[in-house]
């Protein structure tokens, strides 16, 4: 395989930025303006991620995925051990503001901002009052202990074990997600060396019936034929230059790939899951969906009109429920805790 | 789509947050703490749904979250409601204090080296009342 052609320019620019924030920074008794060394920080965080999006090493998508997905498990996890309350709720506001950025992620903006105000508003706050008004002392030594953690833990680690087992065994899609990866990055140069020096034919063809066989989706003469074709035809684009020609070769294989191996073909399926009707959005399992680009399905870029479109036609009867849950709960909150007690007061 | 946020991590990264709520419940013995464990297991619950509805296209998953918040609302008003209760005739948030409630059969768990008495106020002093007291009016 031939050498990749690296640019140098970004590289250098980076190591600069970065080492000229840090000459700046560093202590000594005359202090350059704090605005030089924030401005060359700032600097060097932009040529960082500039390098690290133009190898693909890093998207932005996977990158806050990774920061609020860490953030969440690490704010939950001082939640469950944290000894003062007042912590644990902070812990907890935490938990919330990152999983409501996962949300985000997800394209769910509505259900971010609620559950922000819902959760880390309304809820923690009424806690901190609670604790205000019953744990004055700070915490009490029963806070210092807890109840049978041996067990607890060793249950909950069978519990998560099996999850996140049943969850790898059908849902993982990190081999069909490589193999795309490869055909996404081979389509992006210009002239037949670099993709074919990019794309090594015979171990992709080997690699992509490997993963078809270990998926056992839809691997029927179609897939193929769609692979062996592709693999006659390489070495004919190879010796014409024809650049075009490759990269449709490799879209349509890319396309094929999906649609055997990709989301529909994975091993739960819903049977016949169909929303209430057309204004929850498209069936489940509907074949034709509207995806975008990157080949997920499409939601409603107006999220909370669709919310409300789906939520007053086909949800009308829960929306009332729960408006009258609601009022039953208001109504149960005040009669409780209103009531004197006899004992201690 | 990027590998790094295919759906499979978001159903694990609900699945982490899930069990610790489990373990955070079960585990403490602060009143407040047991709550917020639930409503981190809801948390992780709704993570589920929302990726979920972003991978099938369509918004079943997320109206299906904002009943979820509505419930969690509703149950955090009554809990806290109830804790607020407990705590009057305890006078402690300690769920341990109320091991007679538990099903038969089953033994309480004791503490070991037990818990050292919450710190008593001192009690407040006597003042004498200030200024003139009225007349009391007899009435016969």
């Amino acid at each position: 395989m031939a050498a990749a052609q690296v640019n140098r320019t970004p590289i250098v620019l980076a190591a600069g930025l970065i080492l000229i924030a840090v000459y700046v920074l560093m202590p000594r008794e005359r202090r350059y303006p704090r605005w030089i060394g924030g401005l060359a920080a700032g600097g060097a965080f932009f040529a960082v991620g500039e390098l690290l999006i133009r190898w693909q090493a890093l998207t932005v998508e996977s990158f806050l995925f990774k920061v609020f997905a860490l953030i969440a498990i690490v704010a939950g996890g001082m939640l469950v051990t944290q000894r003062n309350p007042v912590h644990a709720a902070l812990s907890f506001a935490l938990v919330v503001l990152s999983t409501c950025g996962l949300f985000l992620l997800q394209a769910a903006p509505f259900l971010t901002a609620a559950t922000i105000i819902v959760y880390a508003g309304a809820i923690v706050v009424t806690f901190l009052f609670l604790i205000m008004l019953a744990q004055q002392e700070g915490p009490s030594d029963a806070d210092y202990r807890s109840r049978e953690a041996e067990f607890t833990c060793a249950s909950a680690f069978v519990l998560l074990g099996t999850l996140v087992y049943v969850v790898q065994l059908n849902y993982d899609t990190h081999d069909v997600d490589a193999l795309l990866h490869q055909l996404e990055s081979a389509r992006k140069h210009e002239t037949a060396e670099a993709i074919d020096a990019v794309l090594d034919m015979p171990s992709f063809v080997e690699q992509a019936l490997r993963v078809a066989n270990a998926r056992s989706g839809r691997i029927d003469d179609a897939f193929k034929n769609g692979i062996f074709g592709l693999q006659l035809k390489w070495s004919d684009l190879k010796e014409k230059n024809d650049a075009a020609g490759m990269r449709a070769e490799l879209a349509r294989v890319e396309n094929l790939i999906r649609q055997s191996l990709g989301e529909a073909a994975l091993a739960v399926k819903p049977e016949r899951s169909v929303p209430l009707s057309i204004f929850s959005g498209a069936a489940s399992n509907a074949e034709d969906k509207r995806r975008d680009k990157t080949g997920q399905a499409a939601m409603p870029a107006a999220n909370v009109a669709a919310l409300g479109r789906s939520l007053f036609t086909d949800y009308l009867i829960p929306v009332e429920l729960a408006g009258t849950l609601l009022l039953v709960a208001t109504i149960g909150a005040i009669a409780i805790a209103s009531r004197p007690t006899e004992g201690l007061r | 789509m990027s590998a790094a946020a295919a759906l499979h991590n978001y159903l694990i990264v609900g699945a982490i947050l899930f069990a610790l709520g489990i373990v955070g419940f079960v585990a403490r013995r602060n009143l407040i703490i047991m709550f917020l464990s639930v409503e981190m297991m809801l948390q992780g619950v709704a993570l589920n749904m929302v990726a979920f509805a972003r991978f099938y296209g369509n918004l079943q998953g997320q109206v299906f979250v904002l009943f979820m918040l509505t419930v969690a609302a509703c149950e955090a008003g009554i809990a806290l409601a109830l804790i607020l209760m407990l705590y009057r005739r305890r006078r402690s948030l300690d769920v341990s204090l109320w091991q007679e409630l538990r099903e038969p059969g089953v033994e309480a768990t004791i503490d070991e080296e037990p818990l050292t008495p919450p710190p008593q106020m001192p009690p407040l002093p006597k003042l004498t009342p200030a200024g003139v007291e009225p007349k009391k009016t007899v009435r016969s």
